[in-house]
């Protein structure tokens, strides 16, 4: 394929030992960073419902045909019913295995990691296999560069394990479109179904299949051949997977073994009807709709590196003069397009198609926002395809205009590809770098970085993970004996904050800001309410602590002024 | 060169503009991104510089003049420095910024406070990153008496008109906070009132529809007949209106659920005015003109009275000031 005269390469065992290096890299710095980031909200839950499906699969071990009885089987899988088994059953595991070795939080958290780290080793191999080195050290770079990404990465939640999987599962349906025989129309199907048994953004999936299988039979019509092959296998495929993938997700997840149909109403009729939580937007706290359809858009200018924009926007538009110098070429008395013209249009629409299908559910006003910019997570690594793709563009564009030749060797032309490289990759990782631990308080340079987006009136926060960061002042300041309102932080994360010795295990948690000695604030702008309740309950609107990136305090630590008598 | 090979030609070209535009630009971005994120660096206060400015609106502060920062974001950490003398909760959950003759800005990059856009700047000093000024207010109306300050015996009463109840004071209350979405916190002296816990009346704070600080009392209406509070020997003499607000924490009536609250003010028995909040006001304004006074009687008798047809989670809470 040749976007532009680029060569993409066959993979051989540098690549492998790139990527492989990619995986071992990645991991390791995630793993590193992760005992600075708290236990999320939402990392509670599946925390909870990991040990219960950890209990379910010993039982499993231990005896089989006890374990599937439907008492058994309830009991353990009723928990966090809402959502799909797959990465709370590998948070299980890892827990099992590795609970004794590392932090019990680390241990839940390590197929997230891991599944990141497959991802970053995939797209180097992807974007080598399109555009070259270049490609594809700049798309594996630039997505752990994006400071949402690298802290969701972190995290024992769905949003990261999906994004792989919705990742691999493109991956293998453009390479089951671009060969013959079944291996990787079965991937596809497996891993599809692997996808929906993470999380539910993966019935996105089979209409970026249909939209994209049109486009390649388009394809094939613009460079004069017969698009019905390509349309059969495209149907081949998406059918393949339509069966299977539900299979597997029935297959993976013991709550829906029986009353299928009813459970997997409930299922739906929970995301299709899911309460709206609050989210903030230059100022205006959201709790309803209509949601301003400009949030995502905001929210990417605001949070993803502007290079790693403007390098995708290069990529996409390189897709897109490909298409239509193809559609004319084939209109036009002229040869159709050249099958390395088709071969890019087919994979780069694909991670076009993975953008916009990532985004589409927030053209529509009633969508929800509250998740921030996890809620389009899955398009961030085609983003960072195509980036990686704009960035060789440029590097090959660079090197013909310095007279160093489109290609070929020389200490200039290295130079000059590994000074693009690291324009493309660095700011993102220094704006990642300093926004570490506070990842959902990161915000780019272009809207100011933290202090910008707080006076903006962006979100700062949320899920209560910044806990971790009152850690050592409270070992040091907080009484023996005092009793702490966590605030947002769930009280299953407390609770394995304190067993991972992330914050001091004498302290007690209790519910309210009434019963404190201290009190924790999270900044959000809607719980301003529960600060103001601290100042009374507390009788102080002094802070003891005020933490956060660059000045902008995202969390408040309240102290008792006089105990009560 | 035929058609076809001009077309080629121009496909081939747009391409390669678009990739050295690319390659022009990535430089520039990725400098201005870097620069950006040492501007960023570089400008945030340290701990030591806030001290600083801390030390000097201490001074600049000595009048009781407000104190305020720009953006306010950045309040926190002038309010861990300062403390309650120079950041009382008065000022904190303000009425009004027309009640102070004095203010105290505390500016980063630039920011102006947009609540102080009437007042005069007479004084203005960088001190770090910051810069300080102080600002005067050209039309004060400043405060005679504060009937959130006055809300204690022996001069104010609580008491209800359908049955006829009292409300008792206490000192000992236990302290009850509603957590996100429900009622302020009950302090520990408030009134106890019959009835369910946010039945009380007592000083708190609330957050506005800004998500503002507003410090009240706490006043939800009974289910029947009115909720009166009473302040008595309210000094009188030369004051002309009665300036308040009313409202409620913004999660509660942003939802426009709840039933109309009429709060009426009556001196020495006689209404002088009557305002209703409805859901989704947010901290609203009212005044009522003082009817002319005897010298004779510079004191005087004043009573909210609080109604509504339906009770249910009515969580008024008013402010009031004789100016």
């Amino acid at each position: 394929m040749s976007p532009h005269g680029i060569s993409g390469r066959s993979l051989d065992r540098i690549d492998a030992a790139i990527a492989g290096g990619g995986f071992v890299v990645t991991l390791a710095v995630l793993v590193r960073t992760a005992p600075a980031i708290g236990y999320a909200r939402d990392e509670g839950f599946y925390f909870l419902a990991a040990e219960a499906y950890g209990r379910w699969l010993r039982a499993l071990w231990a005896d089989p045909a006890h374990a599937v009885r439907a008492d058994v089987v309830d009991a353990h899988w009723v928990v966090n019913h809402e959502h799909p088994p797959l990465v709370k059953a590998l948070f299980a595991l890892s827990h099992e295995l590795l609970g004794g070795l590392v932090a019990g939080g680390t241990a839940f958290r390590l197929p997230a990691m891991v599944l990141v780290a497959a991802l970053v080793a995939l797209l180097y191999l992807w974007g080598t296999r399109v555009a070259g080195r270049v490609a594809g050290v700049v798309a594996a770079a630039s997505l752990l560069a994006m400071p949402r990404v690298f802290f969701h990465a972190h995290l024992a939640c769905f949003d990261a394990p999906v994004t792989a999987l919705f990742t691999a599962t493109t991956f293998a349906w453009w390479r089951a479109l671009e060969t013959r025989g079944w291996r990787w129309p079965l991937a596809c199907a497996l891993l599809f179904g692997a996808t929906l048994a993470a999380k539910h953004n993966a019935w996105f999936l089979p209409f970026l299949f249909a939209a994209h299988g049109a486009v390649v039979a388009a394809a094939a019509w613009a460079g004069r051949e017969a698009p019905w092959p390509a349309v059969r296998r495209a149907l081949a495929v998406l059918g393949l997977s339509l069966v299977v993938g539900p299979l597997v997700l029935w297959a993976s997840w013991p709550w829906i073994w029986r009353d299928t149909a009813a459970r997997v109403g409930e299922y739906v009729a929970f995301h299709l009807h899911h309460e709206f939580y609050n989210m903030e937007l230059f100022g205006e706290t959201y709790w309803r709709p209509p949601f301003p359809r400009t949030y995502a858009p905001v929210m990417t200018l605001a949070t993803v590196p502007a290079t790693t924009l403007l390098l995708a926007a290069t990529g996409g538009a390189a897709s897109l003069l490909a298409v239509a110098r193809a559609v004319r070429a084939r209109v036009a008395p002229l040869p159709g397009a050249s099958p390395e013209a088709r071969a890019w249009i087919r994979v780069s629409t694909s991670w076009i198609g993975g953008v916009l299908v990532s985004y589409g559910p927030w053209v529509r006003d009633s969508t929800p926002i509250f998740g921030g910019t996890k809620h389009w997570m899955t398009a961030m690594p085609f983003l960072a395809l195509l980036a990686g793709v704009g960035c060789a563009m440029a590097v090959r564009a660079a090197r013909r205009a310095a007279g160093a030749g489109g290609a070929g060797g020389g200490w200039r032309t290295a130079a000059l590809g590994a000074a693009l490289a690291a324009c493309a990759i660095a700011p993102g990782v220094v704006t990642t770098a300093r926004a570490h631990p506070w990842g959902l308080t990161a915000y780019t340079p272009l809207v100011g970085g933290a202090p910008g987006s707080a006076t903006l009136g962006l979100n700062r926060t949320f899920w209560g993970y910044t806990t971790a960061s009152a850690g050592p002042w409270l070992a040091e300041h907080a009484p023996a004996d005092a009793a702490v309102y966590v605030h947002d932080t769930l009280g299953a994360s407390w609770d394995q904050m304190q067993r991972d010795g992330v914050v001091p295990g004498h302290l007690r948690r209790v519910g309210s800001v009434a019963e404190a000695d201290v009190a924790l604030q999270h900044h959000e702008m809607h719980m301003q309410g529960q600060e103001y309740q601290a100042w009374i309950a507390l009788g102080t609107t002094r802070p003891a602590l005020v933490l956060g990136p660059d000045g902008v305090p995202v969390l408040l630590v309240y102290t008792r002024a006089a105990r009560p008598r | 060169m035929d058609e076809a090979g001009r077309q080629a030609t121009a496909r081939g070209t747009a391409g390669r503009v678009l990739a050295l535009a690319a390659g022009l630009a990535l430089p520039g971005v990725a400098a201005l991104e870097l620069a950006g994120e040492a501007r960023v660096a570089a400008s945030t206060p340290d701990a030591e510089a806030w001290s600083a400015v801390a030390g000097e609106v201490r001074s600049l502060a000595r009048d009781g003049a407000l104190v305020v920062t720009s953006p306010r974001w950045a309040e926190p950490h002038l309010r861990q420095r300062l403390g309650h003398d120079v950041m009382p909760l008065a000022h904190l959950g303000r009425g009004d910024v027309d009640r102070f003759e004095h203010a105290v800005e505390v500016a980063l990059g630039g920011a102006r406070s947009e609540e102080l856009a009437a007042y005069d700047v007479v004084d203005e000093r960088r001190i770090g990153p910051f810069v300080v000024r102080r600002l005067d207010n050209p039309r004060p109306d400043p405060v005679r008496f504060d009937l959130v300050d006055g809300l204690r015996p022996p001069h104010a009463t609580v008491g209800g008109t359908d049955p006829a109840t009292r409300c008792f004071w206490s000192v000992r209350a236990p302290v009850v906070s509603g957590g996100l979405g429900g009622h302020p916190t009950l302090p520990r002296q408030r009134f106890d009132c019959p009835g369910p816990v946010w039945m009380d009346v007592g000083v708190t704070v609330i957050a506005d529809e800004r998500f503002r600080p507003r410090r009240c009392i706490w006043a939800h209406p009974f289910g029947r007949g009115d909720k009166v509070l009473r302040w008595e020997e309210v000094p009188l003499a030369g004051a002309r209106r009665v300036v308040g607000h009313h409202g409620m924490y913004w999660v509660v009536e942003r939802d426009r659920l709840g039933a109309d609250v009429e709060v009426e003010v009556r001196v020495d028995g006689v209404s002088i005015g009557t305002t209703v909040h409805h859901d989704g006001d947010g901290w609203s304004p009212f005044t009522f003109e003082l009817p002319p006074r005897d010298e004779a009687a510079p004191t005087g008798t004043i009573e909210i009275a609080i109604r509504t047809a339906d009770a249910e989670r009515r969580h008024l809470c008013l402010e009031a000031t004789v100016r």
